[in-house]
């Protein structure tokens, strides 16, 4: 693959996971108590745990949804730069990254470290409420998934699970980058 | 010696590439966590419902079926509980919070695609009944639903877990959980008679818990079952007067 082409699926696979992470965030704020009444149903957790997990949970997602499509969308916004700083932007000359780009994928990796975390523990959390036989609200995208086909999951089946394990294999790129 | 330099050039190199991405990681969570704060601290000080936040506390009157209350209209504030009790125990008042005001948006536009965010009573005013599936099995809205609450002139029935249940319900409905339904209906039948209007509901209007024991009543013979679609999460975030706590 070349390094054009693993670039741009870096930068697609920043986007659309930030993104997904925006939106899920959002419909978790508009309908607290919802998410907070989802995360209570798994019963997996004590009373506090669950919480605690119910008034963090949206902000973590919000800052790492942020932090992924803001970086993507800054790697390539600024206008007016040199042959060789676009070289290096699109992936032909990914050693040289240095300076802010360096910075920014500090940030990216660690939102993609949290990211992944938080998907392999949903895809966890999933699994063991299928396997217990569990009929739950999934309270992935709460109702903001109602307007959106792909992320409409209104009871937890195991394409539930993969639909998260599709997501987990965009941070992929993300953390294989070259730089 | 060469062994033990390897080592230790592996060992930097992964704390120099983990050590400020963990740093990164860990700013991320702590922004998240401030957002959640000052999400929390502004919807509760009404910074983003000015509207919710100047109304005075809603207070749940238990309603006794076929008798009507001195509650009178949703609207109606702080009245003393009745001691008149249709469960026989003595009803847990409901604090409505503050809500976000892009919540009441949704709900609003949810319930009449044509009113204005902002305009509650366009949508409380819109009522539309749609028959749907077998003969009595009607689809009710949040409107007709208020109405048969304030007037009692209906028996409302809560298909979701006790769980959930106990977190909040409509007034004055019985829990009979459609993953258990039998024994719900066992310890909830007698205060449904059978000439009684009936309104099922369960969480929003993606779930089919009410309809499922819609269904069921019907099976058993009753005859005025409708089913309420939105559901209970359309009447929390509408601030409808509600009730907390398990069955008596």
């Amino acid at each position: 693959m070349s390094a054009l082409v693993r670039h741009a699926l870096r930068l697609v696979c920043q986007l659309l996971l930030g993104a997904i992470f925006l939106v899920s965030s959002i419909g978790k704020f508009t309908y607290p108590r919802a998410f907070l009444r989802s995360v209570v149903d798994y019963d997996m957790t004590p009373m506090w745990m669950s919480i605690v997990t119910a008034v963090t949970l949206p902000g973590i997602e919000m800052a790492v949804g942020a932090v992924l499509s803001l970086a993507a969308v800054a790697e390539l916004a600024r206008p007016r730069i040199s042959r060789a700083e676009l070289s290096i932007r699109i992936g032909l000359d990914a050693g040289n990254r240095s300076g802010w780009l360096r910075r920014l994928d500090i940030w990216v990796d660690g939102a993609a470290w949290l990211a992944g975390g938080m998907l392999v523990f949903f895809i966890v959390l999933l699994s063991i409420a299928l396997l217990r036989g569990m009929t739950l609200d999934c309270g992935c995208f709460d109702l903001i998934g109602e307007y959106i086909p792909f992320l409409r999951a209104s009871k937890i089946t195991w394409t539930t699970v993969w639909r998260d394990a599709v997501m987990l294999l965009f941070v992929l790129p993300i953390l294989t980058r070259k730089s | 010696m060469a062994n033990r330099r390897r080592g230790g050039g592996n060992q930097g190199m992964l704390s120099r590439y983990l050590a400020p991405r963990m740093w990164a990681g860990g700013w991320i969570v702590a922004v998240g966590i401030c957002i959640c704060v000052i999400f929390n601290l502004a919807s509760r000080h009404g910074v983003l419902a000015p509207e919710a936040a100047g109304k005075q506390v809603k207070q749940t009157v238990r309603p006794v079926y076929g008798v009507a209350s001195s509650a009178g209209s949703a609207g109606k504030t702080a009245q003393p509980a009745p001691a008149a009790h249709a469960r026989g125990g003595a009803p847990r008042h409901a604090k409505k919070d503050e809500l976000p005001i892009a919540a009441s948006a949704v709900v609003l536009v949810r319930n009449n695609p044509t009113a204005t965010p902002g305009i509650q009573s366009t949508a409380v005013e819109a009522p539309k009944t749609e028959p749907e599936g077998p003969a009595h099995l009607t689809v009710i809205t949040l409107a007709e639903a208020t109405k048969y609450n304030e007037s009692r002139s209906a028996i409302f029935v809560d298909a979701r877990s006790a769980q959930r249940f106990a977190m909040g319900h409509v007034p004055g409905a019985l829990n009979v959980p459609s993953s258990d339904f039998d024994k719900g209906f066992e310890r909830n039948g007698p205060r449904l008679p059978r000439d009684a209007k009936i309104v099922v509901y369960c969480e929003s209007a993606s779930c089919d818990q009410a309809e499922e024991v819609a269904n069921k009543l019907l099976e058993k013979g009753y005859r005025k079952v409708m089913h309420f679609k939105d559901g209970w999460l359309v009447w929390e975030f509408s601030d409808q007067v509600q009730e907390k706590g398990g069955e008596q």
